[in-house]
Order: structure tokens, then C-alpha cells, then sequence
């Protein structure tokens, strides 16, 4: 494993010299610090309510402004950033691991095991993401980490065929084949060689999966499906602010330009994992 | 007794019809136009949040409303400084002592489907109230606690209706006033779902499609001759409140009742827009309590509830100022049961609301309340009274339903489980007879489906409702009111104005005693 | 062509299947009794149980599958449990919202995403091409319920030149509904113009490079005709790809921008009838977005094949 952190070392090393990628990574950094340092940087508990300052433009004491109830809005944006971090690390986190050991179970294997996992996954991958994700949240209830699970279900048909696809083109291999020979156990076989063959895809993948879980918790949250009043979240700030545009003009932009500041960061840094990971590919944007 | 009442109802109205104008009039062209007498023809395109619950005006769903009288007629109807008007009687005799009444019907009137109207036909829904199957639906239920007081409904003749009470009744004009003419054909289709309803209005119900809009048409049988003058009354739903006054602003309708309280000041800084509120509507913000479930079957802890309310920075904030907080539903002083100390007689205090809940042996109180896209001021108050219910060590968890789902959770007698729900009561300006008879939520017997039981406060109302003495009668419903107040089943938040913003262009809206549209005679200008 | 065609449409048919158990089950899983919902007010536990039973929900789940679908079968959706309308006219009544929503979006992202993908190509690392993509990233992080919203504090609330909800009645000019559908189809057509508008700049630069198109250079052909008929049609293979792909955003993204309009289509009916727990609209409305969406990936399917004779069409051809 050595030469494994020789090889990450040296991949940090190209994201952070990568145009695109060095943007996405601050933008990252700044999501976790906000995450982790809410409580700490905050002007102002998100919750408190100021009915003095109803619906406040921004100003010294309340830099992006307030909401309906005067709460501060950036204190409010700064909380935001826990469910949505949240959102996306548990889909990544909860995809890839399902994915990967189904994806590998049905490559490795083949036969019955294979054909129903696939079977599963191309009816899951029937209906529209969005439409999916809804159903699943019907049925576990609204709140955030409901709605994590609900994305992470509509992301593992997409990890395990990537993975599947990837055993499937290692199993032929003459070191499979080898490892086979000495007496390797086939659970030995999948974590020593096949496994690792794949660890580059799937950071990819998860990579590219983060900011699009990030958007879709939004947009639940929006619908009413995701975090519970009076937590903080983009979405339902957003659809808050939705009632009050003919009041003020600045309410809906902060949480706005918040997920799209974030989603952009992370799509950049997905382009620039993904040509630090592979760099023999032509970079083509 | 009609006198004060009439009095308090003249003034309300007054006011109203002063902002109207006032807003009506931008510019001369338009004063010009209006001077020039009512256009016919045009489309009203109006919108509400919401949709149709259903279309049977029985069932006074305030989702409802404003189609009523643009489809129904009644016997008589009263405008909004409480004023009789002759609808589908031409005239009527009360008897001296009260307790009848003969109403002489106009000839030449016809359903919408082109049958006749006769006397007959108020016997025949008289009769509806005691068809099983029509009783089973809440609008009937509505309607027969109305028509209580009455014994028995004849038609001597074609054009003849009579009608006997067996008791003293002083508030019959009132009551009449709400008995829509209805033809229910098909007795498992009492809401009027599954067609659209023939009525005796000046429109004509022709189209729904759910979720979407319900299109009225001119009805050329309409007994006003002449009228209506607008050719067709479009009522649209928009899922969202707030969506209704950006509609009015993009010219995609002309009328809309303003719901989402934010949108009002704006618009009433803008002269091509008419603000009209009626503040008098006599619809309250309330909360229904589940007093069979505990700890709210106890009175201190639903007195807690009460203090632990912010209701002037409620009404400041999630109602913009437009409401009044309240403790009683009998705000407006032209109402008999009214008492100014009883107004808010809970100032907010959340000490006095933890010593209550302590004295009640009640700690970590969890409820759970459900607000509706329709009525944001809910959300916004529920958020408030979270933020200080947690001062206190009360968690309340905010729960966003659908609308329907919502109406549905506060139409059942279990709340479905939740120990309060947020609600609209109306009438509270009425004859307060009228008010108990319908608003059966404020009852103390098996009326009130949430179970509370008063037997004290039944015999207030049973003895109120049949003096004919004004101040004893006065003083009755002033008791009553107090009970309501202090023993917190209901426990009032704010008052519920009508509010609607229309553009400058239309003319000659009138609104009844219920608050409603009544557009016989409206039109549009040039 | 034909057995090509007739085969990729049956196999539709098991997905459906197994679409309709997933459906079936997140509706059988979800909380909250139908029937308390529907009988709303004052009914009493006897009503309940009689309802159950008409409605046949006191059966085993099994059972309750078997008769849903021999419902389905025959065309019967029932009836919506909440406004006692067929269900099968309200599905009907809000499918030809979201086909104009998503066949405007479609056009516009197409039109415009080629437009610009191609231009951003054939300028390569150019001022131009440089704005157009660094736009493209930017509409690909949009939300589109913020973007709606946008859209309408600058056109309707700011501006008053377009409705910011609903649609126009049956039987407006058409100009005036058309009016209704600006906004939204704006709104979904964004995240997709950009998707379409880099997959077009990256199959361009790639066929561009294309042996053949040096050839055909080299031929002395016009670059227009260089452009259009020899690079633009092996571009159009991986877009079609794409286009497959990006149909599930495109009902997806119709799906939230329905609710920020308040748009009447099938994303609405959904997410209404879920929250309203409307069993019967529920089942037929995901239905349809199931088929819809199974029908437009077979005809993507049917289109590669048809761009790309490389593509196998089996024994038929």
C-alpha cells in the first residue's frame, strides 16, 4: 500500500494543478468548514427569530438579509451546508458500498445471482431518479437522512453496474487465473485483486454522484419531502422564499447561489479527480 | 337586537365599501367608464389557492365560498350591511310571535338544466336532511343544525312556501339566508362530484377539471333580467398562495383573494389595483384541541397552550398586520356575545404557561401540528410558537400536509390522532344562534364531534336562542363567550379578514353577510 | 428493422411488470390509511371496515396485487380517492401538460444546445468557446426550482409579462396558453441545453480530428458542407446516447419545475397524490412515467441503430 500512497499523493498533487479541480477542492473545503464551523461563525442562532427585522435587506447587521420570521439568512445559509454535505456524503458513502459488494457479487459470480441484481437494477433504473426518489421518501417519511437514503437507492444500480462491468473484464485476467491456481478463496480473489481494480472508477463515480445527490436533497427539500422547519436547508429556504418575492427581491438568492456555488464546485472537482485519476485521457473541457 | 347588530354590520361595511371605492378610482378614464354604467359581456378570470372540496354550497367549505352565489340562489339574501334582499321570494310575512313565516316565490324561475323552480322543490330539500344517505354528508349536517328550529316546511301552492318553527325563532331572516336551493338528483352524490350542479343562479356551472379551474357561464334563465352582465365567471386554483398576487401582476387574472398576507401592502401601494378587505368577515384563525386526548382533557393545560401564544407578534408577522390577535371568537362589538375584556383576555406569557403545565403535572409535552401550503400565515405562526414553546420545554413538530389532507385531518372527529390541528372558524359576526348552530366545534354537546362536553354552556345557548328579550339575551351569549374563552377548546388566534386584490377595472362586486362574492351585477370596464 | 423494433418494444413489457411490483410496493409500504383518509369525516370504525372491503384492501397483499393489476389490464384505474374523479381521465387530463412541458424543453435544448456546441467546437479554446462552457457548467449547477423562481421574480413578479403559474383554460388562444409554457419549458430546457451543448462540443471536436474529415478537406469541400455533412451526422451518435440518458432528468426536472409553477402535468399529479396518499392516482400516474420513460429509451435505442448501421439489428435485417 505503499506505492498506493505514493499514487494518492501524486494525484492530490495534479487535482490541485488541475484549472477546474483546485476550484472545486476549495469550494469543498469551504462546504466541510461550514458544516463542521456553523456554530462557531454564525452571526446568529438560525432558528432565533427577530420579528422586528421581518424580511430585512441585507445590511451590517444581517449581511444577506432576513427571512419572514427575521431570522438571519446567512447564518441560515451556513447551517444549510450540514444536510446538504450530509446528504452527499451518506448517498456516496451508502452507493458505493451496496453497489460495489452487489456489483461484485453478481461479476465474480455470474449465473442466477447476476441476472436477478441486474434484473433489480434495470427496474429501478425504469423509472426517472426524481419520481423514485420521491416514492422512496413516501414510504420512509420526510426528513433529510430519509431522503439521503432515497438518493443513495436511486445511485446503487449505477455503482454496482460499474463495478459489475469492471469484475467482469478483470475476472479473465491472467493474475485472477493465477491467484486461483495457488488455492485463493474467491472472497480472497474479489478484496486483494479485483477490488483495488476498481477503487479508481468508483472515486470517479462517487465523485460525479456527490453534487447531483446534493441537487436532488435540494429539490426534496424544496417539495416539502426533505429537512423538518425549523432546521435550515437550501431547498426548503428556498421554497419558503418562493411566498415572499414581491416583498423581497434578495431572500431567494443567497440559498440560490449557495447549492448552485457548491454543485458547480463539486461537478469541477469531479473533472479534475477524474483527469488527475486518468491522465492519458484528452482533456476535453 | 337586529338594530345593533345592523348597526355594527353598517359601519364594517362601510369601511369596506370606502377602500373600495377609494382604490376603485385611479384615473378618470375609468371613473369616466364607470359613470357610463355597467358592459356587458367579458371574462372574470379569479383564483384562489387550493381546489374544490366540492360543489354542494351546504356544505360551506371555505375553499368553496365564492362560488355559492354565482350558482345558488336563496329564498333571501342579505348584503353586506346585512340588508334584505328579495332572491328567489318576492316577499314574505313573518308571523308576530316568531314562529313562522310565509314567503310568496318568484314565478318564471328555472334550473340550470331547464326544469322549473317551484315551491315544492324547498319542501323536497327540506326533506334531504332526513335521507340517510344525503344525512351522512357533512354539508347536510351543516344545513339541519341551521334548520334546526324548524318543525315543518308546506307549499300550499306553486308559488307558496311556508315555513313552521317550533319555537321562537328572532334570527329567521338569518337562517334563510343560508338555504341555498339545492336538487340533489342523485342521493349518493350529495357533494356534487360526479356533476356539476344545477342551480338557480345567474351563472351556470358547465366545466371542472380538477386542480385546475371550474367555468361558469351567463345563465340567460337568470330571473334578473339583464343580469348578469359578465359573460362568463372563470374560478382557477393555483397550488400556491403565494403565486395568486404575481398572477394578478401578469395580467392572468383579474381577482384573486389574497391569502399569502405578504402581498398586501405592495398592492395596495399600486393604483391599478383594488385592495378590498373585509374586516368584519367574521372568520377566526383558531386551534382545534383533542380534548379526548391526554393531557389536553385538562383545562390547565390547554389554558397553557393558550398564554404560551405570542398573538400580537403573530398577528404582526405571520398575518402582516393585516389580523387581529384574539382570544374570542366574538371580536367585533356588533356581535351580541361580544365582551372587551374577553377579546385577548390570554395575554402572552409563557411563565404563567409552564406553571400551568407544572400544576397540571405535565413535562416533555410533545405535539405535532400540520400546517397547509393554502394558509401560510399557519406556518408562520406554528413556527413562532415553536420557537417559544421550546422556552418552555415543549417540543411542537411542524408537519407540511396537502391540502385536501389537511382538511380531512380537522374534519375528523379523532384529529386523526394529533392532539391539536390549525383551523378557520366563520359566522363569529353573525347571530350568534347561527354561529352555535354551525360552528359545531364550539358546542358542548354531541354536536362537537372533538368531544367536548359543557352541559352549562348547552343551556346558555338552548335559553339564548329562544329570548326575545335583547339584553338577556345579550347577556346569555356574553356567558357563553366567556366559557369558550377560558376553557380553551378552541382556542382563537387571530382574525381571518377577507382580503381581495383585483384590478381597477372591475365594478359593482357586491359581498354578502357571509363575506362572499356576489357578482349578479358585477362587470368589467373598458 | 422491424423485428429489431417489434423485440426492443416487447422487452418493455417484463420491466413494466417488475416496475409495477416496485410501484405496488412503495404504495402497500407507505404509512397511512386510505380509507381513514377517504371516508373523512365521522366515520365510524364499522364505515372503515366496510370500505376496506369494497375496496378489497382487507385481502392479503398478494391478492390485492393480482386484483390491481387485472384492473389494470382491462384499462380500469378506479377512481381518485380524494376528488372522486376517474383516475384514468385526471392521468389523461395531466399528460399533455408535461409531453408540450418536455417536447418544448426538448426542442429548445436540442436547438439551442447543438447551436451552440457546434460553434463552441469549430471555435476551440477561443473567447467564445471559453463562455460557452464555462456557461454550460453553470447551468448544470442551477437548480431549476431556483431558477424558476428567478424567472419568475424578474418576468412576472418585476416585469409582469408572463403568468407565473398555471396554465391557460381549455379552449384560450393559443397564444395566450403558449404564454403559460414560456417559464417552465425555459426552466428544464437550461440543465439540459448545457448537458446537450457539451456532449455536442465534445463529439465535434473528436469527429473533426476524424481521418475522414481531413479527407474530405483535403477534397477541397467547402467547410459548411464539411461541418454539416460529414462531421454533424457522426456527431449525432453519442448525442443520441445522451438524449436517452437525459430523457429521466428532462421528466425529472419537469417534475420540480411543475411544482414551482404549479403546472398541471403528471410530476404534479404525483407528488399530490403521494402526499395526499391517493393509492389509485399514484399507481397509474408512476405507471405512466415508467412506460413514458421505457418507450422513449427504446425509441433512443431505435435510433442509434438506426445512425449507426455498426450497431447490430440482428437476423431481421
Amino acid at each position: 500500500m505503499r506505492a498506493g500512497g505514493g499514487r494518492a499523493a501524486t494525484v492530490i498533487g495534479r487535482l490541485l494543478r488541475h484549472r477546474k479541480g483546485s476550484f472545486g477542492v476549495v469550494v469543498l473545503a469551504a462546504l466541510v468548514l461550514a458544516a463542521v464551523f456553523c456554530p462557531y461563525v454564525s452571526p446568529y442562532d438560525p432558528a432565533q427569530i427577530h420579528l422586528a427585522a421581518q424580511l430585512a435587506p441585507p445590511s451590517p447587521a444581517y449581511w444577506f438579509g432576513t427571512d419572514e420570521l427575521g431570522r438571519d439568512i446567512l447564518s441560515r445559509v451556513l447551517y444549510g451546508a450540514r444536510p446538504s454535505l450530509g446528504a452527499g456524503l451518506l448517498v456516496v458513502v451508502l452507493a458505493a458500498a451496496v453497489g460495489s459488494a452487489t456489483g461484485l457479487l453478481a461479476g465474480y459470480t455470474g449465473g442466477w445471482p447476476d441476472a436477478v441484481v441486474m434484473r433489480l437494477w434495470d427496474t429501478l433504473l425504469a423509472f426517472p431518479a426524481v419520481f423514485l426518489a420521491i416514492g422512496i421518501v413516501a414510504v420512509l417519511g420526510p426528513g433529510w437522512i430519509n431522503g439521503a437514503l432515497a438518493i443513495a437507492a436511486i445511485n446503487i444500480p449505477i455503482f454496482s453496474r460499474l463495478v459489475r462491468a469492471i469484475t467482469l473484464s478483470l475476472r479473465g485476467q491472467d493474475f485472477v487465473a493465477a491467484a486461483r491456481a495457488v488455492g485463493c478463496s474467491d472472497g480472497r480473489i474479489m478484496r486483494a485483486h479485483v477490488l483495488p481494480g476498481c477503487v479508481a472508477p468508483l472515486i470517479v463515480q462517487m465523485a460525479i454522484a456527490a453534487p447531483d445527490a446534493i441537487l436532488v436533497e435540494a429539490a426534496l427539500s424544496f417539495l416539502g419531502l426533505g429537512s423538518r422547519p425549523p432546521a435550515p436547508s437550501w431547498g426548503n429556504m428556498l421554497s419558503a422564499a418562493q411566498g415572499y418575492l414581491g416583498r423581497s427581491a434578495t431572500y431567494a438568492l443567497f440559498p440560490g447561489l449557495a447549492i448552485t456555488l457548491v454543485v458547480l464546485g463539486m461537478n469541477f472537482f469531479a473533472d479534475g479527480l477524474r483527469d488527475a485519476l486518468d491522465p492519458q485521457q484528452v482533456r476535453s473541457v | 337586537m337586529r338594530g345593533m347588530t345592523r348597526r355594527g354590520f353598517i359601519d364594517s361595511v362601510a369601511k369596506v365599501t370606502a377602500a373600495a371605492a377609494v382604490a376603485a378610482v385611479p384615473g378618470g378614464s375609468l371613473r369616466a367608464a364607470a359613470a357610463a354604467g355597467p358592459v356587458t359581456g367579458g371574462t372574470l378570470n379569479y383564483a384562489e389557492a387550493g381546489d374544490f372540496n366540492d360543489f354542494n354550497p351546504w356544505g360551506f367549505s371555505a375553499v368553496d365560498f365564492e362560488m355559492y352565489d354565482q350558482v345558488f340562489s336563496r329564498l333571501l339574501w342579505k348584503d353586506g350591511q346585512g340588508k334584505e334582499y328579495p332572491d328567489l321570494a318576492e316577499s314574505w310575512q313573518i308571523a308576530s310571535d316568531k314562529r313562522s313565516i310565509r314567503l310568496k316565490l318568484r314565478d318564471n324561475v328555472k334550473w340550470h338544466d331547464g326544469k322549473p323552480f317551484a315551491a315544492q322543490d324547498y319542501v323536497t330539500a327540506f326533506g334531504y336532511l332526513k335521507d340517510p344517505t344525503i344525512a351522512k354528508y357533512y354539508g347536510a349536517q351543516k344545513i339541519q343544525g341551521l334548520m334546526s328550529p324548524a318543525k315543518e316546511v308546506r307549499a300550499p301552492d306553486r308559488l307558496t312556501l311556508e315555513i313552521a318553527f317550533d319555537k321562537p325563532v328572532p334570527y329567521m331572516t338569518d337562517i334563510l339566508d343560508y338555504w341555498f336551493a339545492v336538487r340533489i338528483d342523485d342521493p349518493s352524490d350529495a357533494r356534487f362530484l360526479k356533476k356539476v350542479p344545477a342551480g338557480t343562479g345567474p351563472f351556470k356551472m358547465v366545466e371542472w377539471v380538477p386542480n385546475q379551474y371550474a367555468r361558469y357561464v351567463r345563465s340567460a334563465d337568470y330571473w334578473q333580467k339583464g343580469r348578469p352582465y359578465l359573460n362568463q365567471f372563470m374560478f382557477k386554483r393555483l397550488a400556491q398562495a403565494e403565486t395568486l398576487v404575481p398572477n394578478l401582476r401578469a395580467h392572468a387574472v383579474d381577482d384573486v383573494l389574497i391569502s399569502s398576507l405578504a402581498d398586501v401592502a405592495p398592492l395596495r401601494s399600486d393604483k391599478t389595483y383594488a385592495v378590498v378587505a373585509n374586516e368584519n368577515s367574521g372568520s377566526v384563525f383558531n386551534l382545534i384541541v383533542n380534548v379526548r386526548k391526554p393531557p389536553f382533557d385538562t383545562t390547565a393545560v390547554r389554558q397553557a397552550l393558550s398564554y404560551s401564544l405570542n398573538r400580537a407578534g403573530m398577528a404582526q408577522t405571520a398575518f402582516f398586520g393585516v389580523s387581529r390577535p384574539i382570544t374570542s371568537p366574538f371580536y367585533s362589538s356588533s356581535s351580541l356575545a361580544y365582551r372587551a375584556n374577553l377579546v385577548m383576555a390570554h395575554p402572552f406569557n409563557l411563565q404563567k404557561a409552564s406553571a400551568l403545565l407544572e400544576q397540571a403535572g405535565v413535562r416533555n409535552l410533545e405535539i405535532t401540528i400540520n400546517t397547509t401550503a393554502a394558509w401560510p400565515q399557519m406556518k408562520l405562526f406554528s413556527l413562532i410558537w415553536q420557537s417559544d414553546l421550546a422556552k418552555i420545554g415543549v417540543r411542537l413538530t411542524i408537519n407540511e400536509v396537502e391540502n385536501a389532507q389537511f382538511y380531512d385531518i380537522g374534519g375528523a372527529a379523532d384529529l386523526r390522532g394529533f392532539a391539536i390541528h390549525p383551523w378557520i372558524n366563520a359566522r363569529t359576526t353573525r347571530d350568534p344562534a347561527i354561529f352555535f348552530n354551525t360552528q359545531l366545534s364550539y358546542r358542548g354537546d354531541e354536536h362537537n364531534v372533538y368531544g367536548y362536553r359543557n352541559p352549562q354552556l348547552e343551556r346558555l345557548l338552548a335559553d339564548a336562542a329562544i329570548e326575545t328579550n335583547v339584553n338577556r339575551r345579550k347577556n346569555l351569549y356574553q356567558l357563553a363567550n366567556e366559557i369558550v374563552v377560558n376553557d380553551c377548546f378552541m382556542i382563537q388566534i387571530a382574525t381571518n379578514p377577507r382580503i381581495w386584490g383585483q384590478t381597477a377595472r372591475l365594478q359593482d362586486v357586491d359581498i354578502d353577510l357571509n363575506g362572499n362574492l356576489f357578482l349578479a351585477r358585477a362587470w368589467l370596464a373598458a | 428493422m422491424q423485428g429489431f423494433l417489434v423485440r426492443r418494444l416487447v422487452l418493455v413489457v417484463p420491466t413494466l411488470f417488475l416496475a409495477s411490483l416496485v410501484i405496488f410496493a412503495i404504495i402497500t409500504l407507505a404509512p397511512g390509511d386510505p380509507v381513514r383518509m377517504m371516508l373523512g369525516t365521522q366515520a365510524t370504525p364499522d364505515e372503515v371496515a366496510q370500505e376496506r372491503a369494497r375496496l378489497g384492501l382487507d385481502r392479503p397483499v398478494p391478492v390485492r396485487y393480482a386484483i390491481w393489476m387485472t384492473h389494470v389490464l382491462r384499462l380500469d384505474l378506479g377512481r381518485s380517492q380524494v376528488n372522486d374523479q376517474p383516475v384514468a381521465r385526471l392521468v389523461l387530463q395531466a399528460f399533455p401538460y408535461t409531453l408540450r412541458l418536455t417536447a418544448g424543453a426538448l426542442a429548445v435544448s436540442v436547438l439551442i444546445g447543438f447551436a451552440i456546441g457546434i460553434l463552441a467546437a469549430l471555435r476551440q479554446n477561443r473567447p467564445a468557446d471559453l463562455v460557452f462552457t464555462g456557461l454550460a457548467s453553470l447551468g448544470l449547477a442551477v437548480p431549476s426550482f431556483w431558477l424558476g423562481i428567478l424567472l419568475i421574480l424578474l418576468f412576472s413578479v418585476t416585469l409582469g409579462w408572463l403568468p407565473p403559474s398555471g396554465v391557460a383554460e381549455s379552449g384560450a388562444p393559443p397564444l395566450a396558453a403558449l404564454r403559460y409554457l414560456v417559464l417552465p419549458v425555459v426552466t428544464v430546457a437550461v440543465s439540459n441545453l448545457s448537458v446537450f451543448s457539451r456532449f455536442v462540443r465534445t463529439a465535434m471536436l473528436e469527429v473533426l480530428t476524424a481521418h475522414y474529415i481531413r479527407t474530405a478537406r483535403a477534397k477541397g469541400l467547402g467547410e459548411r458542407s464539411v461541418v454539416i455533412r460529414h462531421a454533424l451526422r457522426n456527431a449525432l451518435i453519442p448525442v443520441v446516447t445522451i438524449l436517452g440518458i437525459q430523457f429521466g432528468r428532462l421528466l425529472g426536472g419537469a417534475l420540480i419545475t411543475e411544482a414551482v409553477f404549479a403546472y398541471p402535468g403528471i410530476g404534479r399529479l404525483v407528488v399530490t397524490s403521494i402526499l395526499n396518499r391517493d393509492y389509485p392516482m399514484v399507481q397509474a400516474a408512476l405507471m405512466l412515467v415508467v412506460l413514458i420513460f421505457l418507450v422513449a429509451n427504446t425509441i433512443v435505442d431505435i435510433s442509434y441503430a438506426y445512425l449507426d448501421p455498426r450497431v447490430k439489428m440482428g437476423e431481421a435485417r
